[in-house]
């Protein structure tokens, strides 16, 4: 998976590319640890083509984190990818664009 | 194919399964469903099942497609978990089931037996 930040003022843009599984979601948690300062999180799911648990995972902690010092969207998430986030409630707790 | 239950070798039963789907002819939608719960259950064996050998198999029987795991950890039956409460708030969730969760929805039908030592469980996917 690739990881592309691109930052703008206290907006954090953050472009995915591949799979958000148990291989590569260490990666996106170790790229997301330090996120002071960061009032809006905007994660781009465009090229996201599959999301497991592990991702969910993420996700749910990320999620955690910014309603305490701000907000997170989640951007042009791919239907299969849609599905896993309706099946396990994620679209009730997550802003999906 | 057997292997070892190790996040590393989750690659390999990934690269195992798309092999059969690609010659299956499979559709996104099934090849999407079925890599998510080979990875949900190849995980849950490796993390939580104490399993040192791990033995998956996949065939095609008429319409379905059928994904068979058999390890040889603690005997735990992932079917009669209970499922996760999917509506509460962002701070009051946390993953737990969601996995298993993900494996019975994304499958038509699951059996789990115990049998000689080894835990079974078979998926079967509709391929239409």
């Amino acid at each position: 998976m690739t990881i592309t930040k691109e930052t703008n003022a206290k907006t954090l843009t953050v472009k995915l590319d591949g799979r958000l599984d148990t291989i590569t979601s260490p990666d996106l948690e170790q790229e997301l640890t330090d996120l002071s300062g960061v009032e809006h999180l905007v994660l781009d799911f465009a090229k996201i083509t599959y999301i497991s648990s592990a991702g969910l995972r993420v996700l749910l902690a990320l999620q955690k984190r910014m309603g305490k010092q701000g907000d997170m969207v989640v951007r042009h998430v791919d239907k299969m990818v849609m599905e896993v986030l309706e099946m396990s409630g994620f679209v009730d707790i997550l802003t999906i664009e | 194919m057997i292997l070892t239950p190790t996040v590393e070798n989750l690659t390999l039963a990934m690269d195992y399964l798309d092999t059969f789907l690609a010659e299956a002819n499979s559709s996104h939608k099934v090849r999407i469903s079925l890599e998510t719960v080979l990875e949900e259950v190849f995980m849950n064996i490796t993390l939580h099942s104490g399993a040192t050998v791990a033995q998956i198999d996949v065939v095609q029987e008429n319409e379905e497609i059928v994904l068979r795991f058999s390890d040889n950890g603690t005997p735990y039956n992932p079917l009669l978990r209970d499922d996760p409460d999917v509506t509460l708030s962002a701070q009051e969730r946390s993953i737990g089931g969601l996995g298993i969760l993900m494996i019975k929805r994304m499958t038509d039908r699951q059996t789990y037996t115990y049998a000689d030592g080894h835990n079974l469980l078979t998926l079967y996917k509709r391929v239409s």
